[in-house]
């Protein structure tokens, strides 16, 4: 169980990896369209208020895919030239799964209109008006925790997959690794900062 | 079948060949002789290399025998071959 769930790349096939992979991510798309979820960066998921479509989702998924994949291969070829592609792009599209799992937390926007409240509030200091009741704060933190946890699995998911296909080991591997991840992000934002 | 030892439980170097015998005859031979690096890998790396011969070197024929992904069953020929490589320039 330990093994699908945190590096299923050292036991599957990448074909059946990018199968698997290419559902989770139609599943993503339309939890995403559902619950008003944008995936605006390699990292990122932010709930909006207006109407999300599914070219919108579309859009987002392929540029974090793309970004990451671009990436990953130029760190796992430093690392170990004979890197496949295939095993990159089974360990880019199966390790985004948690953050679509997360989308589901904004039922009836709830989170959206939480981060709207927040983001209007212009006095955002110790002194603001912003009252929220003890269920909202209570789904925030619970929402918080959940976060965390698939973040992680998330990175835990793309770090064992760039490991088995890179045969990664050691300090470099590592820095690599972040310094992938890193590049990623800058050149994901950069290009919905142009296209929005 | 018994487990050849290769490291010395004393003082954990290599162990090297002193005394060789026929079974036949009882003809007995002593010397010093190395070990070939083969037999200085692991227990299991010499099955990885085993069943390696035995699908004529293909790493996706082990790895459905195995129960593995491709890079997995690539990633642990890398690593006896760095291990050979290291053996070799120990010598």
């Amino acid at each position: 169980m330990k093994t699908i769930l945190f590096n299923p790349f050292e036991k599957y096939t990448a074909e059946k990896l990018i199968l698997f992979g290419f559902l989770l991510t139609v599943i993503g798309i339309i939890l995403g369209v559902s619950f008003s979820a944008r995936f605006d960066g390699v990292l990122d998921l932010h709930f909006v208020t207006t109407k999300v479509n599914y070219v919108n989702l579309i859009t987002d998924i392929s540029i974090n895919i793309l970004c990451v994949t671009i990436t990953f291969l130029i760190g796992a070829k430093i690392i170990n030239i004979k890197t496949r592609l295939i095993d990159i792009i089974a360990t880019v599209v199966i390790s985004r799964s948690p953050l679509y799992i997360l989308s589901v937390f904004n039922i009836n926007n709830y989170m959206g209109k939480i981060s709207e409240t927040v983001l209007q509030d212009n006095n955002l200091n110790l002194e603001s008006n912003i009252e929220f009741s003890a269920f909202d704060l209570t789904y925030m933190v619970l929402f918080g925790l959940i976060a965390i946890l698939t973040s992680v699995w998330h990175i835990a998911l793309l770090f064992s997959g760039f490991k088995t296909a890179a045969n990664a080991k050691g300090t470099k591997s590592i820095i690599l690794f972040i310094t992938a991840i890193v590049i990623a992000e800058i050149l994901s934002k950069i290009i919905f900062y142009n296209i929005n | 079948m018994k487990k050849l030892p290769i490291i010395c439980p004393s003082c954990e170097h290599g162990l090297e060949v002193s005394q060789l015998s026929c079974t036949n005859c009882d003809t007995q031979i002593s010397g010093n002789y190395g070990l070939p690096f083969l037999l200085r890998l692991s227990t299991e790396d010499q099955a990885f290399i085993f069943e390696f011969i035995m699908t004529s070197g293909s790493l996706k024929k082990m790895a459905d025998k195995m129960g593995k992904s491709y890079p997995t069953v690539r990633n642990k020929l890398d690593d006896i071959i760095e291990q050979i490589k290291f053996l070799q320039t120990e010598n």
